[in-house]
């Protein structure tokens, strides 16, 4: 049975109202739907409220699932759609309470206090990329971090093919930019250590 | 070599980067336990719709049943339920 068929045959016993079908489907499902919230929102607390609230959903709306196609897109799709919601919310909190931005940014599980030349070129883009509006960032991880293809994301987003293309090429061109600034200010800070 | 090589270099090595970083990102991240919580949301969406259905399908025979017999089974779902939740 392929994998397609099996998570086909999953939601089908979900649609009928099988609570443990969906246990599997998140056994199975959860590490990529959590890392996927987590790498776009850089907010674990976030991440979970969106694990929680994808497969509640699953079972809410499984009946709309069309079994011809396969399951994850339609996964993914909920995913970043929910992911799009708590990010509006968290930025109207944000914008009320501006203090604590830098905390919702930079969580402290991504905030290594390392000198080397590796770890902070990671910060860099980890940074870069962290700053990348929405849009693009949700691109950048489905593409990057989760392999999708670009039709895989265009489905998933509900977008064109093209957009996702405009999106990554955008994104890229953003990181490069930011590594290029970083090499720039590097090379300037030890042409002033020589002098 | 032709720019074009170096480009698809750069652009080659711009992308192990960026992959790099992002899975350097949620390396350290830990799997929250959220299914304890997905199952308690779950139930009570299954034993809300089993209300619902079981409300309409009274709805549907009030015709031919005595208001007393609704009521008794219209009871009986509200307080099932209700102790559902307490249990």
């Amino acid at each position: 049975m392929t994998v397609q068929n099996e998570n086909s045959i999953l939601v089908a016993r979900v649609q009928n109202g099988d609570i443990s079908a969906l246990g599997i489907l998140y056994q199975q499902h959860r590490t990529q739907v959590y890392r996927t919230a987590l790498a776009i929102t850089h907010d674990e607390g976030m991440a979970e409220d969106i694990l929680q609230e994808t497969f509640v959903r699953i079972y809410k709306y499984a009946e709309s699932f069309d079994q011809t196609q396969p399951f994850e897109p339609w996964l993914y799709r909920m995913t970043v759609n929910l992911t799009y919601s708590w990010i509006n919310r968290a930025k109207r909190w944000v914008h009320l309470f501006q203090g604590a931005l830098e905390q919702l940014k930079m969580p402290e599980y991504r905030n290594p206090e390392n000198v080397m030349e590796k770890k902070e070129q990671q910060s860099t883009l980890q940074r870069a990329i962290g700053n990348l509006p929405d849009s693009q960032r949700a691109v950048i991880v489905l593409y990057y971090l989760e392999d999708l293809s670009v039709s895989e994301i265009a489905y998933a987003l509900n977008i064109a093919e093209g957009t996702v293309k405009s999106r990554l090429y955008h994104a890229r061109k953003k990181v490069k930019e930011s590594i290029t600034e970083r090499d720039h200010k590097m090379l300037s800070e030890v042409v002033y250590d020589v002098a | 070599m032709s720019p074009e090589y170096f480009q698809e270099r750069n652009s080659n090595q711009l992308d192990t980067l960026i992959r790099s970083a992002l899975q350097d990102d949620v390396s350290l991240m830990k799997l929250p336990c959220a299914w304890k919580q997905i199952k308690k949301r779950v139930w009570q969406l299954k034993r809300e719709r089993e209300v619902m259905q079981a409300c309409l399908s009274i709805h549907c025979a009030e015709s031919t049943q005595t208001f007393s017999i609704r009521a008794d089974i219209l009871y009986f779902l509200i307080s099932n339920s209700v102790f559902g939740i307490i249990r």
